[in-house]
């Protein structure tokens, strides 16, 4: 059995992490399917981190051609200038072509989007997660540099996400339809591939260099804190969503207590493989 | 490709239907096909498609989705039936100044959508008739947001000058939007629509039309029409970026779609 001597070294092990130590021995079928998952969205992870570190050497352009590039260039603008209509259109196409013709070019060029609002949704939503990635790696370099800012994995963890969860404020009237439109089949995988992404992003600067299976599971755990906090935010009405932070730090301590029982209790197992399940159901 | 139009050659051969002509003639030829059919143009087309051409071209002007801003120049659509369909997507979304320029190669086929037009109450200023040939359009550069051509381009002699044309003549973030007969991907289909093809149609084109030729030449033609890709690789060609093609019943017609960035 893999014991607490097999925690990896990265700071946030302390909390919210490897409480389901024990269970890559009892479910194989499960753990394989799960990692099979997890492999292909690592691979993805991967490929991305990758092009965005090129980028920032400035030897990638070699690599597409101009005119794909130009093409992104455009339909990028149009998404951005897309956005301040959400809140009368809605994640809609009739957004798109406003937006569109915001940067002068015509409302017919909403057929540049063929998911329409979801295209907008995954824009809005890829956007966002670079913003906190660009954050959180500053802030780590700070940390890095100045020891009295470094922060608690709990304190660093519940920050990003609060971080995260402020950025859909501006447009949170509208983000029930958002959610559901990633909700809708095809746009699943996407939702599932971005709020993979997040996550990994906050546990990655979390300080989480971990190589076995708590890898995954620390990141389901991490997902379902943040999508059952978001489905909590879209309903609190209190001042500056108080609530929503107070419901988010109840999760993240549930979380660490949950990782202590769980830590000293034998039937890790089976309450382990309920707990991945639920987790990815919540994700879903 | 200017090379093409330089070198104006006269002698040269293309296909008519099966038939193989001088590249001086097929215009004439189909200028004359058009003009016997005109007047039962519309009727023909229910009748061998049992009406399904309506549902072909509602979905193609939805995936179009003008809006109030949109300039749309329909080629090909003599008798209507685009730009109709354009007008009132945009009267249902309460866009009553909307206007459409329809253009084709013969009058007899703008005749009939003056006609319809009138009898549906479409005012003139909504809708403007241009003769025109798609090959050599008579308007100017980027002067249009939007460009469809349905059931057109398949009866034109030189495709790729008709996508340079459309590419001149639209603005940047202009669309082009085709509908064509295309190739099914199914043999067991594809034998059954042959089938049909080829013994129902011209038979049934006798007995409503009167005529058989032009549609012997209707369904030879489809078959002479490049596939999707190779059609998609044609419009990106011709400068069109982010194209794309949907298939309509199995492939029986395809919606080519390009943007001109």
């Amino acid at each position: 059995m893999q014991g607490s001597s097999a925690l990896p070294t990265g700071s946030a092990d302390t909390i919210l992490t490897c409480y389901f130590i024990n269970f890559t021995n009892c479910v194989p079928s499960y753990y394989y399917k799960v990692s099979c998952l997890g492999y292909r969205l690592r691979g993805l992870w991967i490929n991305r981190r990758h092009s965005s570190d090129t980028t920032q050497d400035g030897s990638s352009s070699s690599r597409e051609e101009d005119g794909t590039k130009q093409e992104d260039k455009i339909k990028n603008e149009i998404l951005r200038a897309s956005l301040p209509f959400v809140h009368k259109h809605g994640w809609t196409k009739n957004a798109i072509s406003e937006g569109a013709q915001a940067v002068g070019y015509p409302g017919t060029a909403h057929g540049l989007f063929p998911q329409g609002g979801a295209d907008l949704i995954q824009y809005f939503y890829v956007t966002c997660n670079q913003e906190l990635a660009e954050a959180l790696k500053n802030e780590t370099k700070a940390a890095a540099a100045d020891p009295s800012k470094c922060k608690q994995p709990a304190v660093f963890i519940h920050d990003a996400v609060q971080k995260r969860l402020c950025m859909i404020i501006p447009y949170i009237s509208k983000w029930p339809q958002a959610l559901a439109i990633m909700t809708l089949p095809p746009n699943v995988p996407a939702a599932l591939a971005n709020v993979l992404t997040l996550v990994d992003d906050i546990c990655y600067y979390a300080g989480d260099r971990s190589v076995d299976f708590s890898w995954y599971s620390r990141r389901v755990a991490l997902a379902g804190i943040y999508k059952m906090t978001e489905l909590y935010m879209i309903q609190d009405k209190s001042a500056n969503f108080e609530e929503t932070w107070h419901f988010l730090g109840r999760r993240i301590e549930d979380a660490s207590q949950l990782h202590n029982y769980l830590h000293q209790s034998g039937e890790v197992s089976q309450v382990a493989k309920e707990g991945v399940t639920a987790a990815f159901i919540t994700v879903c | 490709m200017s090379y093409m139009k330089n070198e104006e050659d006269y002698s040269r051969e293309t296909h008519f239907g099966f038939e193989t002509v001088k590249e001086s003639e097929k215009a004439e030829k189909v200028h004359s096909v058009f003009e016997v059919v005109a007047s039962k143009y519309d009727l023909m087309n229910d009748a061998m498609s049992f009406g399904i051409h309506r549902i072909w071209k509602d979905i193609f002007i939805r995936r179009l989705g003008p809006t109030a801003d949109t300039r749309l120049l329909d080629v090909a659509g003599g008798t209507g039936d685009i730009a109709f369909r354009f007008l009132n997507y945009l009267n249902a979304a309460e866009n009553l100044n909307a206007c459409v320029t329809v253009c084709d190669i013969n009058e007899a086929m703008l005749d009939v959508g003056r006609l319809r037009a009138k009898k549906l109450g479409f005012s003139s200023e909504q809708i403007s008739w241009l003769q025109g040939d798609a090959e050599k359009l008579p308007v100017n550069d980027a002067s249009f947001t939007a460009y469809t051509i349905a059931f057109g381009i398949r009866n034109v002699t030189h495709i790729d000058r008709v996508l340079e044309e459309a590419y001149r003549v639209l603005k940047p973030g202009g669309r082009f939007m085709c509908l064509e007969f295309s190739q099914l991907n199914n043999k067991m289909l594809q034998w059954m629509y042959d089938q049909y093809s080829f013994q129902v149609i011209p038979v049934m084109g006798q007995l409503i039309a009167e005529q058989w030729k032009p549609y012997q030449y209707l369904v030879e033609s489809i078959r002479q029409f490049p596939r999707q890709e190779d059609f998609k690789s044609m419009i990106q060609n011709a400068g069109f970026c982010q194209v794309n093609y949907e298939n309509l019943s199995f492939g029986i017609v395809a919606i080519h779609s390009g943007f001109k960035l």
